[in-house]
């Protein structure tokens, strides 16, 4: 078996947003709808106060609300592949935006419009590029997420080097290539001996949000440890 | 004087009857069970169109159906700063004038969790 996970670090992430900028170059951002993400807070009491930062994607559950809410209403437009990943099909999505309310994390984006990078200008060449993987497709009025960059991981799965995803930069997603102090990690958890299984189980990653009982497939090492 | 004895208390009768008629009446508690499965049953019409919105489906099922309050759902409790909640600072909401921000995902839990009154999203049983 083979179950794609990704673990973020949060006690050496300092918040340089290279991955949500890796994100938005990688996956055709629009505005309003970003698929990454960086969270900032502090903690604390002065003068002891700390900067937190968590940087947060779509979780790709192993019991993922948005399906199961998309599922009762009937449009069957998410979908969880073989490999864990979580999918909107933009074609069957009607915008009801039901996976918005009912995701914990408050991953799904809805584009109620595909806004321009620089309104009232000319297009930028990376916004008119035709020829596009379907999770690239920009449409108004649908929700859209992370993707685990399958664009990427679906070149693997198709050439069947499935061994090299998470390993190789053409086959890892590419906010988890970006970041300068090697606080994400993507791989294979269902192999003990990948970097991504070893990390979990040596610095006691943990899933955030268990109460919902989504079972992510991002884990976080938290300070203050395992929560 | 008869009369005017006569019109006296029928205009006092007239003013207490009205006077009880104004009283709020106590809400009748719904039995969110029985009101879930006749909407999944379809035999409770809560409208076609799946939008998030009032007067759609969403808030037909919540609002209209089981007579969930809007604070209910709409109202700070429970988010600490620190939650870590993607949206939490994209949902200006307002109720009744006053800013609440996101709805906690944590208030759908009790019906839409494993043996909770509505469809089951998440992954966890009720106890």
């Amino acid at each position: 078996m083979t179950k794609f996970v990704r673990v973020i670090d949060t006690e050496r992430c300092f918040g340089c947003r290279s991955c949500v900028a890796a994100c938005a170059v990688e996956n055709h951002f629009t505005p309003d709808a970003p698929w990454n993400v960086m969270m900032e807070y502090e903690t604390g009491t002065y003068p002891n106060v700390a900067r937190n930062f968590v940087t947060m994607n779509c979780q790709h559950c192993e019991e993922p609300p948005c399906k199961a809410a998309c599922d009762a209403a009937g449009f069957k437009a998410i979908s969880k592949n073989e490999f864990g990943v979580v999918l909107i099909d933009y074609e069957k999505c009607k915008g009801c935006k039901y996976c918005v309310a009912t995701c914990p994390y408050g991953v799904p984006q809805f584009n109620d419009k595909v806004a321009q990078l620089y309104p009232g200008k000319e297009k930028t060449a990376y916004e008119t590029v035709e020829k596009r993987h379907p999770t690239h497709a920009k449409r108004a009025n649908v929700v859209e997420k992370c993707t685990f960059c399958w664009h990427k991981l679906e070149k693997a799965v198709q050439s069947g080097q499935i061994g090299l995803i998470g390993k190789v930069p053409e086959f890892t997603p590419t906010c988890d290539l970006v970041c300068p102090v090697g606080a994400r990690i993507f791989g294979d958890i269902d192999d003990p001996n990948s970097t991504v299984s070893q990390y979990i189980a040596r610095k006691r990653a943990t899933q955030i949000k268990k109460e919902f009982g989504t079972k992510p497939q991002v884990y976080y090492v938290l300070k203050g440890g395992e929560y | 004087m008869r009369k005017l004895l006569i019109v006296g208390i029928s205009f006092m009768a007239a003013f207490a009857i009205s006077a009880q008629a104004a009283e709020p009446k106590l809400a009748k508690p719904v039995n969110l069970e029985k009101v879930g499965k006749a909407i999944r049953d379809g035999k409770l019409y809560v409208g076609k169109h799946y939008a998030m919105p009032e007067k759609n489906r969403f808030h037909n099922i919540h609002d209209t159906g089981l007579g969930l309050p809007c604070n209910g759902c709409h109202n700070k409790a429970g988010y600490p700063d620190n939650y870590l909640f993607l949206r939490k600072a994209e949902f200006p909401l307002q109720v009744d004038d006053e800013d609440v921000g996101a709805v906690h995902r944590a208030k759908c839990l009790a019906c839409h969790s494993k043996g909770g009154a509505g469809r089951t999203f998440y992954n966890i049983t009720q106890k």
